[in-house]
């Protein structure tokens, strides 16, 4: 091996391990008893779930878990729902009023959130959805980028093979749901992963409809929970908490890393 | 009536300036394998498609067994269709696909079962059902894409350019499965192709489209023998036939072809009555195939020879079966076939005669003389 | 080939529940926020019409100014590093190589992590007891530094980890522009003489352009999304250092009750966000020649 082949190595394993390390620590820390927390290293004889156990006694973090997971289901399910149907729309069919929908699906995206955070808010407010599943879920219902995909892979199937089917009698929603949705797995599985991972790390949009602790998403709790001062200041049950909201998403990672890498890739389309 | 007729069907795109497809009317009787031909944009695949029901009719009927199904849904029409590549649906193994219509219109499953079994038997697909599309050869596909259209049991079948993707040996076999498989069926096959030999080969009747007009309907040999205008002229034929400018003239109470210094005898293909018509037409298009052309001396006596005319040999092809060479002479560029066993050289100048018996005149704007 | 087909009915049946969507949390919305920039407004008295008060106020609100600094600032730091350690990576990485695999779900894993959950991380390993980054600066001699309480450092610290957590997607996408870069290219280069650095610079770097512009704009649009971080870690302190926009406008929103003006850092803010990106658009935009 040469000394600059060598020398790649040697920095992306240092980057890897700075990558790496910071996670595995959170977790050994999360495990160990309070008095080891100036304790660098990641292994210890004392571990012990005392810090979970605390997260769970002090907060109802086993009820955010669940908030979060439904509200990042349900949106999930409707982006891809919805966005498959107008992405359908605009590649294969041609219909009235197609053009001003393309262009608002443009507009849409590239107007940046900020101009609509408050409004939005009063409008939750106004609908009397503060604090309930109903303001945390109806605004993401649509996504503008899950639609442009589709559109994208819609566009590559043949005219054919919907000319096939609708000339067996399959109604335009058949076609979608028998051919072009196994068709386009790859693209559902990456907005299926965008969308959820979106949902499940979003923390200002919860965090300004939400205040009733019951209502509240895992990465809100979690981070009213360390700001808050109901850790007590505890670098453990921080870190235990913190534990249980990376967690779901290091597992699944773990298992579709090439589906998260391409996911995300392709979520460069809106740049 | 029995049969598919189409009665004056025309079809506007809006935004387009001119119809697609102008004033087409035709008839199809059962058992007949007819090709739509023409050149790509020539709006054979939207005659297809008005027939399939996938494309709104702008004006015109389209009737089948004496029924109006210019409106009628595309399922409940009795027609299938064979599509280009085959569009068969990639995610399903051959079972679904066949089955999928009659899964679509919720039909019982024993008799689906039945029917694709029966279908897969006729179609020696029994080995293949629970084969994807992907997995299959190309001859395979195309039994499955006919299975598809057969499990209907249809009165009319279209085949939208089926094998225009396929290299040129496997056509020749599909070509031949396309035809076996139509006899089986009965039924009336509409065949779409741009190319005229497949169209020449396959059908009973040919029917020649032009910038959406039907120029010309027939058998293979009558389009051949007696094509209406330069048009169908030019494009059916495996080399497209030489087109000379000339004049007409009368002489001695014989009507000739006159290019410059040569004069070619009209008497074989024109009657008393054209020849008299023919002074009204100052300028004429003689046509004429390359394989009507004979090198002096080596045609038999069923050829009516023209004069001798020298040209010089440009190019040569030698194709085996047959030997195509370019030449240029008085009369301009033309093309002819000869016989696989001569032998020529370039630049070597070459005795050719015209068969008068085959000659085809057009006036200047390419139809040919009113009867 | 394209034909007109009889579907329009499906057409409009499909997307009209995304077009009554939009029109109501999206079109309204828009329409709303220019209502509200006009008004003074504490969600429980009637809304006033101040006309372009909340306009002048903004331009002479130093905190706002402070923010937008403060914004720039984090932009100015983090998206050269960014694109000077995601290049380099992407380039080792390009290279056949034993782990490359591993290497990029390694550096990516943090792109798919919670925002929110990084920051609680790493404010433990900032801290100045017994945080891992001081400690590992400390076997190399250096004293503690005071990451997040020192207002000349605090904003810099913020741009690292920020760094830290994109940098796998912006890996991710190099390598995926310098891949696409078609191998006859560098052989021709080669038989010119080219060396390694050559290539970098005559062929990778030119042609990596789209991709630059892909990552320059992505990062603008995070960066001008900054809330969570210094919302965890600093607060917006020390002495204002890390205030981002969007946190100060969801201070004013919600700790004072100012909505209209709230609304109206929302409008400048979109506005200075699409101003940036459509500047960046124009000096780095150029054609895609493979």
């Amino acid at each position: 091996m040469s000394m600059r082949r060598l020398l790649v190595y040697v920095i992306l394993i240092a980057g890897a391990v700075s990558f790496i390390y910071p996670f595995l620590w959170m977790g050994s820390i999360s495990l160990r008893p309070i008095s080891e927390f100036q304790d660098l290293g990641l292994f210890s004889e004392n571990f012990t779930l005392a810090n979970y156990q605390a997260v769970f006694d002090r907060i109802p973090i086993g009820r955010a878990l669940i908030n979060s997971c439904f509200i990042a289901g349900t949106v999930t399910c409707s982006v891809i729902f919805f966005s498959s149907l107008v992405g359908y729309s605009l590649a294969k069919l041609q219909f009235k009023g197609q053009g001003a929908i393309m262009a608002i699906v443009m507009i849409s995206m590239m107007i940046p959130g900020q101009l609509t955070l408050i409004p939005l808010y009063q409008l939750i407010v106004y609908f009397g959805w503060a604090d309930s599943y109903l303001g945390l879920i109806v605004p993401s219902l649509m996504s503008g980028l899950g639609i442009l995909i589709f559109r994208q892979t819609f566009m590559t199937i043949p005219y054919e093979l919907m000319e096939a089917a609708r000339m067996e009698g399959a109604s335009e929603f058949q076609i979608l749901r028998k051919i072009f949705w196994p068709l386009a797995k790859p693209a559902i599985v990456t907005i299926g992963i965008l969308t959820f991972m979106g949902s499940w790390n979003e923390v200002l949009w919860p965090m300004i409809v939400v205040h009733e602790k019951a209502m509240m998403t895992l990465p809100q709790m979690v981070v009213l929970f360390t700001k808050g001062g109901e850790s007590g200041g505890q670098f453990g049950i921080e870190m235990a908490a913190n534990m249980m909201l990376v967690l779901p998403i290091i597992i699944s990672y773990c298992f579709f890393q090439k589906y998260f890498v391409e996911a995300l890739a392709s979520s460069g389309i809106k740049g | 009536m029995e049969g598919l007729e189409l009665k004056n069907l025309e079809k506007h795109y809006s935004g387009n300036e001119h119809p697609t497809i102008r004033q087409l009317s035709a008839k199809f009787k059962p058992g007949e394998f007819v090709v739509l031909v023409g050149p790509s944009g020539c709006g054979k695949s939207t005659v297809l498609r008005m027939i399939a029901g996938l494309v709104p009719v702008s004006h015109g009927a389209i009737n089948l067994d004496g029924q109006d199904i210019t409106n009628v849904e595309s399922n409940l029409r009795n027609i299938s269709m064979v599509f280009q590549n085959y569009a068969l649906f990639p995610h399903m193994n051959v079972y679904e696909n066949l089955a999928f219509g009659m899964r679509i219109r919720k039909e019982p499953a024993r008799k689906i079962e039945k029917t694709v079994t029966d279908a897969a038997k006729i179609l020696h697909l029994q080995d293949l059902l629970d084969k994807k599309p992907g997995a299959l050869s190309g001859g395979q596909r195309q039994r499955v894409a006919l299975g598809r259209a057969f499990v209907r049991k249809p009165k009319v079948i279209l085949f939208d350019e089926p094998l225009s993707n396929l290299d040129a040996q496997l056509r020749i076999e599909m070509r031949q499965e396309i035809l076996k498989f139509h006899e089986q069926c009965g039924a009336i096959s509409i065949y779409v192709t741009h190319d005229q030999h497949e169209a020449m080969t396959m059908a009973d009747r040919v029917v020649i489209l032009n910038q959406g007009v039907a120029c010309q309907t027939g058998t293979p040999e009558e389009v051949y023998n007696n094509p209406v205008d330069q048009f169908v002229a030019g494009f059916v034929g495996s080399l497209p036939m030489n087109f000379i400018h000339g004049r007409a003239i009368l002489q001695e109470g014989r009507s000739f072809f006159q290019l410059g210094s040569y004069k070619i005898d009209l008497s074989h293909i024109c009657t008393d009555y054209h020849l008299d018509c023919s002074k009204n037409f100052g300028g004429l298009i003689l046509g004429v195939r390359p394989e009507d052309i004979y090198l002096d001396e080596h045609y038999s006596h069923a050829v009516a020879p023209s004069p001798k005319m020298a040209a010089q040999v440009k190019m040569v092809e030698y194709l085996g079966d047959s030997t195509i060479v370019h030449l240029e002479g008085d009369m301009g560029s033309f093309t002819s076939r000869f016989n696989k066993d001569l032998r020529v050289r370039k630049s070597e100048i070459l005795n050719c005669v015209f068969d008068l018996k085959k000659l085809h005149l057009f006036t200047e704007e390419g139809n040919t003389l009113p009867d | 080939m394209q034909f007109e087909q009889s579907n329009s009915k499906a057409g409009l049946v499909f997307t009209s529940p995304y077009v009554i969507h939009l029109l109501v949390f999206f079109l309204y919305p828009v329409g709303f926020s220019l209502y509200l920039v006009v008004h003074r407004w504490d969600l429980i008295t009637d809304p006033q019409y101040v006309g372009l008060r909340n306009f002048k106020y903004l331009m002479s609100d130093h905190l706002f100014w402070q923010a937008l600094t403060n914004t720039l600032y984090f932009l100015a730091i983090h998206i050269p590093l960014q694109i000077i350690i995601a290049l380099a990576l992407a380039v080792a990485l390009a290279k056949p190589l034993k782990g490359r695999v591993f290497f990029r779900a390694t550096f990516f894993l943090p792109v798919v992590i919670s925002g929110a959950a990084v920051t609680i991380l790493w404010q433990r390993l900032y801290s100045t007891e017994g945080g891992l980054i001081n400690y590992v600066l400390s076997l190399a001699g250096i004293d503690a530094v005071p990451w997040l309480t020192d207002p000349g450092i605090a904003m810099p610290a913020i741009a690292i980890m920020a760094t830290w957590k994109n940098l796998g997607l912006y890996i991710v996408f190099f390598l995926a522009g310098i891949l696409a870069i078609p191998q006859p290219v560098y052989e021709a280069a080669k038989m010119e003489g080219a060396s390694s650095w050559h290539e970098f610079r005559y062929i990778t770097l030119p042609l990596l352009k789209p991709t630059m512009l892909l990552v320059v704009v992505m990062s603008t649009l995070g960066g001008f999304n900054l809330f969570i971080e210094p919302y965890v870690m600093t607060g917006g302190g020390p002495q204002g250092s890390t205030m981002s926009v969007v946190l100060y406008m969801y201070k004013q929103a919600f700790s004072f009750q100012h909505m209209g003006y709230a609304a109206t850092l929302g409008f400048a803010l979109a506005l200075i966000i699409m101003v940036c990106v459509f500047i960046q658009k124009q000096y780095l935009d150029s054609e895609r020649y493979y």
